[in-house]
């Protein structure tokens, strides 16, 4: 599914800027999660399930994982129709989406 | 003994599969209705030492009642996987159980039980299904009938797993999986977040990370 072979550029959800992440998720998602997806956001990374589905994820710890899309893949395999960005048409295929992350899985 | 969080979860789903397993025989799903497929459905498995439903039921006004499933039915239409009224499963029900597809070949022996109980009540009348239920033989003589047993009487409860014979089999990633599915506090979130993608302007990094 691979085409862009750079780096990839993170563009994020307003939901995500207004999510009130505790200081250490929101340190470790900056300095570690985002420099990973950058490089290869197919590493170590799966697709949610059910209603998640169209969206990858990666666990920031134990207990949270962040959502994010990649934009080529999203196209590629016409997830749009679970995803339905308003700029879409506007988004190059090197950019991922970072969505929200669900934070306190309780198993 | 407290319900733990796995049981819980495996209750709300099963209960979601009972409900879109019995929308091609039912078109008017009541309340009612659902709690005796259900009670039939965990008295089943009970039957056969089967351990999955694991909700309380005890005698009430129109039979065999658990508030606890009256809970996760308000739990489902809050994440919106089921509609009002007559518990319609919305599409995304149907996602749901399409991707943990590998989860229900692996418990089949759950959802047949299921899908029995549903092509023998789900198509009949509410007042031959509670006609039928109130006939049943009760207790352990076999001697009065669900209708004749006193209100409030405990009727159903969790299976002790060392009395199973089987127990229903799940993955500690699907649980996480299907937490984040069925529980409002998570489908929330994931409901806001899209709905700031289909009408915000998407945000640079410098905007979020300054």
């Amino acid at each position: 599914m691979r085409k862009y072979l750079g780096r990839y550029v993170p563009e994020y959800s307003p939901h995500f800027k207004k999510q009130k992440l505790p200081p250490d998720v929101l340190e470790r998602v900056e300095n570690n999660l985002i420099p990973d997806l950058i490089a290869d956001p197919y590493h170590n990374t799966e697709f949610g399930k059910g209603r998640y589905r169209g969206k990858r994820y990666k666990w920031i710890n134990r207990f949270d994982r962040l959502f994010f899309v990649i934009c080529e893949e999203c196209r590629g395999l016409n997830h749009q129709r679970y995803n339905l960005c308003r700029e879409c048409e506007d988004t190059s295929d090197n950019k991922i989406i970072v969505a929200f992350v669900i934070l306190g899985h309780k198993y | 003994m407290a319900k733990s969080y796995k049981e819980k979860i495996i209750d709300r789903f099963l209960t979601l599969y009972l409900i879109t397993d019995s929308t091609s025989r039912t078109t008017h799903l009541l309340e009612t209705k659902l709690q005796k497929l259900v009670f039939l459905a965990e008295k089943d498995m009970i039957n056969n030492s089967l351990k999955g439903f694991n909700y309380y039921f005890m005698k009430f006004y129109h039979g065999p009642f658990s508030f606890e499933l009256r809970q996760d039915l308000s739990r489902l239409v809050e994440t919106k996987i089921v509609e009002e009224p007559y518990f319609r499963p919305a599409r995304e029900a149907m996602m749901i159980i399409e991707d943990f597809k590998e989860m229900l070949n692996r418990n089949h022996v759950f959802f047949e039980t299921i899908h029995n109980i549903n092509e023998r009540y789900a198509s009949l009348q509410l007042d031959s299904l509670l006609e039928f239920i109130y006939s049943m033989p009760w207790g352990r003589m076999r001697d009065r009938t669900v209708g004749s047993v006193s209100q409030r009487t405990p009727m159903l409860y969790p299976m002790k797993p060392e009395k199973a014979r089987m127990i229903f089999q799940v993955t500690e990633e699907e649980l996480r999986d299907l937490e984040i599915n069925l529980d409002p506090q998570y489908t929330q979130v994931l409901e806001e977040a899209m709905n700031s993608l289909k009408t915000g302007r998407l945000l640079e990094h410098e905007e979020v990370f300054g």
